[in-house]
């Protein structure tokens, strides 16, 4: 039976001093990581099925600060609830939420919403959302650690060799301004795949797209490893997470330099697909290869009907009309 | 009779440099035997054309001036994203009508002297206004004052279009509408270069955004009162070479009917639909193009910057030199057939590979738009008698900026909704259509005027010169 898990793992501000959307590498106080596990999640949309055959929820992240009663004094905590308090903080805004909105389709097809990724039958889409975090620097900046642990190893009972490959593709139809899509692989077991473009509004447009961008893949660190086994991949695999999975993580960011950080727009939202098996492609739409066939087809071949006909008629006359013949002398 | 008249020898003279007999200067007085002062000599005709390039440069330079200093429009004076496109709006829609107004009032009402001091006045005041509307941080004021601006500025490149047929039509006409064509990018890219230093002059910093926004603007419009006066400087050169010459500034003495428009040959019509079928492939492509570099070159934002505004830096070297290419051999419509293929050719590459160089793409495109632009626009003046060339430019721009501005709106919805391949087909399609449109010419030319349109320019020096002495002769005999 395969088996495999994607986890958001770490949610990571940073403080983008140079611009260049890095995650700093040293550690550096502006740096806070809000591990996945420390969110508590409500069902903000129960699974149900919709109009086009998608079945979807949503979760969303809270606080524990935010089931306290307000009176109780946050100073009176003990030391392991301090990050809590760091956590609560992000959520400070009215309507601030860090969601993740997961749809899947019995059937082959595509999302609605932008950027229309692929559904096969074993595939899940998750749209990562976060909406009016707070931070308290205003060069601040959101990424996203995830893994992708297989828990399949290949016909020799090796760990796969994880990768990143990128698919270039000219027909940018279903997402408008990207030419490109990440596949991050297990080999011929398991793969993420996403568009290296995340948008910055709810309305999604190309003017509100910024791009994606993601580290190398590593392994797992010591910590990283004690997360996931406290959290649903423990009961999947049992025992020694890194024994069994060639499980490898990637740092996410979003935004490009200059373009004013988060606090600019306060959104961003991000879609991936996971599933099993080989990624799905895209190729040239039908739609597009007719709108060429006829736009420029007919053209072509009207323009070769008259270079043609040109030929023909100049072909059946050797002299022009009214060609003026040389002037010869009345009187020579 | 002249004794090396013989019985063989051709009753016309062929012209020779356009000098002959009948054509000799009244009387000379003072530097008027001078190259520089004779109006028939070659210098004097590029110190006027000096001249000419400058008529237009106040209007683009004040033209492109929001796009300059947009980022303190939208942060500073607190304009939104489509109260600052507005101010292009205001400009270009209500020149849909105006350019073909202003086209026949240079040719019915004004003349061309008096046209062009009007519409560059227009222009300066358009600009003053604007600065007004900023310092008093009046929208409405702003919109007004670009409206003005732009009944001046369409108008008066329509104008320059006039003056230089009237000075060049037996000469270097395509090198000239190149060098105008040059003129337009100089003076768009020295208003890119100059505004933003201009603003942060450390004199102005204490004022206010609007009253700072108020002053730098009008200090922008000094290039337009240096328009004024050069359109003041060509009026009387343009006057004292008609009397030199002893011609009239409305040549036959007839003036353009409204009807003459109904009357225009039909090149004049397809030459319209080629210039907007190819103009809609390029300008918005253009406006649009920043995005798609980033992302399908994966370049960094400042080098999309770059390659975008490549044509623009390649067509103002390239135009005069495709110009003077183009008169050295002739076959316009050739010509704009060989520009458009190789437009049609840089689109493939853009919309279907991914591995060729993005600058060099960029090169090659500004090339094919000067190669068009510098063979099209001068055929206008081989289809239209000189007094309908005003009107006959005026719809021309006319019909150019409506097509611009409705694709415009239709390219902003293709990308959002298809993306770029299909933005880039729907590129293509407009190119297609603008070759057929130009074999439609070329075949309407060969069975209809003798192939005028596509002469060779030996042949049509030949021609030409067999015409004029033809004309002089007639004239001759009538006094």
């Amino acid at each position: 039976m395969s088996k495999f898990t994607f986890a958001f793992t770490n949610l990571i501000e940073y403080s983008d001093k140079n611009d260049k959307v890095e995650i700093p590498t040293n550690p550096v106080n502006t740096t806070h990581v809000y591990p996945f596990s420390s969110f508590l999640w409500r069902l903000e949309q129960a699974p149900e099925i919709l109009s086009n055959g998608l079945t979807q929820f949503v979760l969303s992240a809270y606080s524990m600060m935010e089931t306290m009663a307000p009176e109780v004094d946050p100073a009176t905590y003990s030391v392991d609830n301090a990050g809590d308090e760091q956590l609560a903080e992000i959520f400070k805004k009215n309507g601030s939420s860090l969601k993740l909105k997961v749809q899947l389709s019995p059937t082959v097809g595509r999302a609605d919403d932008l950027p229309q990724l692929q559904f096969t039958s074993n595939n899940t889409q998750v749209e990562f959302q976060l909406k009016d975090l707070f931070s308290s620097v205003p060069d601040a900046r959101f990424g996203v650690e995830t893994v992708l642990l297989d828990g399949t190893p290949d016909a020799d009972g090796m760990q796969r060799e994880q990768k990143i490959e990128y698919v270039l593709n000219i027909d940018d139809e279903f997402t408008p301004g990207v030419f490109r899509m990440s596949n991050w692989l297990s080999p011929d077991s398991c793969y993420a795949q996403w568009k290296p473009v995340c948008y910055k509004a709810e309305k999604r447009t190309i003017s509100n797209s910024t791009v994606v961008k993601h580290t190398d893949l590593v392994q797992l660190s010591v910590g990283l490893t004690e997360a996931l086994n406290n959290s649903f991949a423990y009961p999947l695999y049992g025992g020694d997470l890194l024994q069994l999975t060639g499980a490898r993580a990637i740092n996410v960011t979003f935004g490009i330099p200059k373009d004013k950080f988060y606090a600019a727009t306060n959104y961003t939202v991000w879609t991936v697909s996971v599933g099993l098996g080989q990624p799905p492609a895209d190729a040239v739409s039908t739609l597009v290869i007719i709108v060429i066939l006829c736009g420029l087809g007919l053209p072509f071949l009207l323009m070769s009907a008259a270079v043609i006909y040109l030929c023909v008629r100049r072909c059946r006359q050797p002299a022009p009309d009214g060609a003026v013949s040389a002037y010869q002398p009345i009187n020579a | 009779m002249d004794q090396n008249v013989t019985e063989r020898s051709p009753l016309l003279q062929p012209a020779q440099d356009g000098l002959s007999e009948s054509d000799e200067i009244q009387e000379y007085t003072g530097c008027q035997p001078e190259a520089c002062c004779n109006p028939r000599r070659p210098l004097h005709r590029y110190m006027v054309l000096a001249v000419m390039c400058f008529l237009s440069f106040g209007s683009y330079f004040c033209y492109d001036n929001p796009a300059a200093l947009q980022d303190i429009f939208i942060e500073k004076l607190g304009l939104s994203t489509s109260e600052y496109s507005a101010l292009y709006s205001w400009y270009s829609w209500p020149n849909v009508v105006l350019s073909m107004i202003g086209g026949f009032l240079i040719d019915r009402v004004f003349g061309i002297r008096l046209g062009a001091f009007i519409f560059a006045s227009f222009c300066l005041v358009g600009q003053v206004v604007f600065a007004a509307g900023a310092f008093f941080n009046l929208l409405g004021l702003m919109y007004f004052a670009r409206f003005l601006f732009g009944i001046g500025g369409e108008s008066l490149a329509v104008a320059q279009n006039t003056y230089a047929i009237s000075w060049f039509r037996d000469h270097e006409l395509n090198m000239v509408f190149g060098v105008l064509l040059s003129m337009s990018r100089i003076g768009s890219t020295v208003n890119m270069n100059v505004m933003q230093p201009i603003y942060k002059a450390k004199s102005l910093t204490d004022l206010t955004p609007p009253k700072h926004m108020g002053v730098v603007l009008l200090i922008a419009s000094a290039t337009c009162v240096f328009s004024v006066m050069c359109t003041i400087l060509l009026a009387f050169i343009d006057r004292r070479a008609k009397r030199l010459l002893g011609q009239q500034a409305a040549a036959t003495g007839e003036k353009i009917e409204l009807r003459d428009i109904t009357r225009f040959p039909l090149p004049v019509w397809l030459l319209c639909i080629i210039c907007v079928a190819y103009y809609v492939s390029v300008f918005p492509f253009i406006s649009l193009g920043e995005v798609f570099f980033l992302r399908r070159y994966q370049t960094s934002p400042d080098a999309a910057d770059a390659i975008t505004s490549l044509p623009y830096i390649v067509s103002a070297v390239a135009s005069p030199i495709c110009g003077f290419l183009i008169d050295r051999t002739g076959r316009n419509v050739l010509w704009i057939m060989f520009g458009t293929f190789l437009t049609l050719g840089c689109h493939i590459c853009l919309a279907f590979t991914f591995n060729l160089n993005p600058y060099a793409l960029m090169a090659w495109f500004g090339v094919s738009y000067s190669i068009v632009a510098a063979s099209l626009w001068p055929l206008v003046s081989h289809c239209v008698p000189s007094r309908a060339l005003g009107t006959a430019y005026g719809i021309m721009q006319s019909v150019q900026n409506l097509g611009l501005a409705c694709v415009n709106l239709a390219t902003g919805a293709i990308v959002d909704a298809k993306g770029y391949l299909m933005l880039e087909v729907f590129f293509l399609m407009w190119l297609c259509l603008a070759l057929i449109f130009c074999s439609l010419l070329y075949l309407w030319d060969l069975k209809y005027m003798d192939g005028r349109l596509n002469r060779s320019a030996a042949e049509r020096h030949r021609i030409e010169g067999i015409e004029k002495a033809a004309a002089e002769a007639a004239a001759a005999r009538d006094e």
